[in-house]
């Protein structure tokens, strides 16, 4: 797999400051949220191809209800 | 024949149209921009792509078109390579390409019956608040200026007074180290006539700023074939809402109910959807603390799931029993 | 708390009456809360009072109280203050879907290899949404793999797998790979397994063997889930038969593979034939709603809750649940499971 192209931290907040003048004014005193772009295998809902509706990644998702009731335990 | 114009990618509203449109025993074509960019050939004037057919087609439902930007990112290192200002032209260039084989495809499709005409698909902000004001709708006062000294004197008659952008909300990213993501949040602000006066450079680019209305909830309506379904969002409890209900807040989320318009506002907003001509689309209102129903701005091709699961108006299936109704008129 | 408006529990957060107690299902944020019969009184018999004329009702010497109370649900975000309480209707409790089937239970027999794409397509036709898979005898990665990748052809949204082994090595290559796959419950697990799929929320392992279906049916809290899709079905159908479809090991075809009757069996005909031809069989369980189930009915858990018919205290096809434990009556779950023996 090709690697990612990474950027300094910060530059995008920088750069768009620097251009301030520039830019509309909602640009002002921008935000940074950072986030993991790591997946978490175990809990990421995931997306599949979906030939059916000819879309590539829609959503997969779990079912509103227990299907059946085979994997309760009475405890 | 129903055509949907969709993207391939990451739509799920289209897949769950279409769900009941099999229900109904609908005859519809769905064809993502993608697909028509990469796969489709025009010949002499004549569109081939695997059944597509114009000359069955009736009515559109004008959804979506790519889920691809024009440039491919993996080869981001090309354009850094190329500098702003050739990628620019290069984009450009995309651009036009782009536009043209699409309003090409649209003007083959041009008698046909459109949920959203195309022109129509990216609202003009300004335009759509002067027609809503002569529809008799609340709007909050605004200016567009670039100019500080007239800014001030705007804000000094409004307690706040926010700045949004005219068009969308641009979306930056970029990837750092250790798999993480920077996004830069662009909220709408809000500004007192002080904080105008001290923050604020003389001159600046041209932007839009609007009274802020202090809001008792925000509602949200879908418009489908002269029908308002309208939601209540409490976003004032939360100060993390307040401004920007975009500004989710995830733990608990904002309440989303059911509402039902006072009738002279609802006549008002399907008035100025007939008036803006069009047959569908998302308007954003506020219900303001002083009793007032302000109307913000229509969404074209907003997303409707978002009003439909909450209140529980299953606008999917009605959606699709609109087109197949069209489709059985135009036939 | 301005005592001229009108006190409303947000639409989404409705109150379920029981024998004994009350509870408001949130459906929004997936939760319940249990609350006082008077105060439920005050927000469904009083709602079209103002708070005013709900202290008028109550006497001045309450005051305080129903105050107190009502500030407690508004800081919860259970209710909220208007004057205009004729702009906010109850919400539709409509259950609607575009499936013939939404939910499927496939036991894997001999039956599958030669009937496999007959029953892809019917899953494409009924428009089945979730599915869960069972596999009593080991299986190979190839046949699961298989299985999987001609699911991909239809609607299915999220997979439930039942394995007596897990065929794979790379656990996290299998679900990035099989983003469909919702969860996965591994029987007769050694401690070594146990141990190896710990860290997995979408994988569960029991130590004893699910073998068969005799399993199913147990009823317990864990078993509830707060939402509208749930919340809604059960008004007007039964919340676990409803639009089920089963097809057992020795492809008897089932409403769920845990009830006697057979509508026919997969190698003599197919998923829509006996949808077309059987309706009525086909849905005999289907309108059954816990309003109508004795003691369900005196419960509050009664739309959060999913029923079962295949295990019931008796005969009579609206007897409770077998394998519940709970009683709405004193609001107790009991120790022992009721009639098991
Ligand atoms: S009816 Fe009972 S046995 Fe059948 S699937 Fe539901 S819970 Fe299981
Ligand atoms: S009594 Fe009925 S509704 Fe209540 S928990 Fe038991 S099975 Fe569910």
């Amino acid at each position: 797999m090709k690697t990612k192209k990474l950027n300094k931290k910060g530059a995008l907040k920088e750069s768009i400051e620097h251009l301030e003048n520039q830019l509309p004014l909602f640009f002002k005193n921008p935000e940074i949220k950072e986030q993991s772009a790591k997946i978490d295998v175990s809990n990421f809902l995931g997306l599949d191809e979906f030939p059916v509706y000819n879309s590539k990644r829609s959503a997969c998702r779990p079912c509103y209800k227990p299907i059946s009731k085979i994997h309760f335990i009475n405890e | 024949m129903i055509l949907i114009i969709s993207k391939s990618e990451m739509e799920d509203t289209t897949n769950q149209v279409m769900d009941w449109l099999d229900t109904f025993n609908g005859d519809y074509y769905r064809l993502n921009g993608e697909d028509f960019m990469n796969k489709a050939d025009i010949i002499n004037g004549q569109i081939q792509f695997e059944s597509f057919n114009s000359e069955a087609i009736t009515v559109i439902w004008n959804r979506r078109w790519s889920s691809r930007g024009l440039i491919n990112f993996e080869n981001e290192e090309y354009y850094d390579a190329l500098g702003a200002k050739n990628s620019s032209t290069l984009l450009r260039s995309l651009r036009q390409e782009n536009g043209i084989l699409r309003s090409f495809l649209h003007s083959k499709l041009n008698s046909k019956v459109w949920t959203t005409r195309p022109e129509k698909t990216s609202a003009n902000k300004i335009k759509n608040l002067e027609i809503a004001k002569s529809c008799n709708l609340s709007v909050p006062e605004y200016i567009i200026t670039s100019n500080k000294y007239k800014l001030s004197q705007f804000a000094k008659k409004h307690e706040r007074i926010i700045c949004k952008p005219i068009s969308e909300t641009p979306f930056f990213s970029s990837s750092i180290e250790n798999d993480i993501v920077e996004t830069l949040i662009l909220y709408t602000k809000s500004f007192t006539a002080n904080q105008i006066e001290e923050e604020i450079e003389d001159t600046f680019f041209k932007s839009l700023f609007q009274q802020q209305i202090i809001k008792e909830f925000e509602i949200r309506v879908f418009y489908l074939n002269d029908t308002c379904y309208s939601m209540a969002i409490f976003s004032q409890n939360d100060k993390q809402t307040q401004v920007d209900f975009r500004n989710y807040n995830d733990a608990k989320p904002n309440r989303t109910v059911p509402f039902i318009l006072p009738k002279e506002v609802e006549e008002n907003v399907k008035k100025f959807c007939r008036k803006a001509e069009y047959n569908i689309g998302s308007l954003d209102l506020i219900k303001s603390t002083d009793g007032k129903y302000y109307f913000l701005e229509i969404n074209p091709v907003g997303q409707f799931g978002m009003v439909s699961y909450p209140c529980n108006y299953n606008l999917e299936k009605k959606l699709a029993k609109y087109l197949i109704d069209e489709n059985k008129k135009v036939k | 708390m301005n005592k001229s408006n009108y006190i409303r529990l947000f639409a989404n957060c409705i109150p379920v009456k029981g024998a004994k107690n009350v509870i408001v299902c949130d459906i929004q944020r997936s939760t319940y809360f249990e609350i006082d019969m008077v105060l439920h009184d005050i927000l469904v018999a009083h709602s079209n009072k103002t708070i005013e004329e709900i202290i008028e009702f109550y006497g001045k010497e309450y005051e305080d109280e129903i105050l107190n109370q009502l500030d407690q649900l508004q800081k919860e975000e259970l209710v909220h203050l208007t004057t205009e309480n004729h702009l906010f209707p109850k919400l539709d409790l409509t259950w609607e879907t575009p499936s013939v089937i939404t939910n499927m239970i496939i036991e894997y027999g001999d039956y599958f290899q030669e009937k496999e794409t007959e029953i892809v397509n019917d899953l494409i036709k009924l428009g089945v949404q979730y599915l869960e898979l069972r596999f009593y005898v080991d299986v190979s990665n190839e046949t699961l793999q298989n299985i999987l990748q001609s699911i991909q052809k239809t609607k299915i949204v999220g997979i439930y797998l039942v394995l007596q082994n897990f065929p794979y090595e790379d656990i996290d290559k299998f679900l990035i790979e099989n983003q469909r796959v919702m969860s996965i419950l591994l029987s007769n697990a050694t401690d070594a397994e146990d141990e190896r799929y710990k860290d997995y929320n979408k994988i569960s392992v029991v130590k004893h063997k699910i073998v068969n279906n005799k399993n199913c049916g147990i009823i317990c809290q864990n078993s509830f889930q707060v939402n509208l899709d749930l919340f809604t079905e059960s008004q007007q159908f039964n919340s676990c038969l409803n639009k089920k479809l089963s097809i057992i090991e020795n492809g008897d075809i089932k409403n769920c593979p845990s009830i006697p009757e057979a509508l026919g069996n997969i190698k003599e005909t197919t998923l829509t034939e006996i949808f077309d031809s059987k309706e009525e069989d086909v849905n005999k369980y289907w309108n059954i709603t816990k309003d109508q189930i004795e003691v369900c009915k005196d419960c509050e858990f009664r739309y959060i809750c999913t029923d079962c018919r295949a295990f019931r205290e008796s005969d009579n096809i609206y007897s409770k649940p077998l394998k519940c434990n709970y009683n709405p009556y004193n609001g107790k779950w009991e120790d022992n499971l009721r009639g098991s023996k």
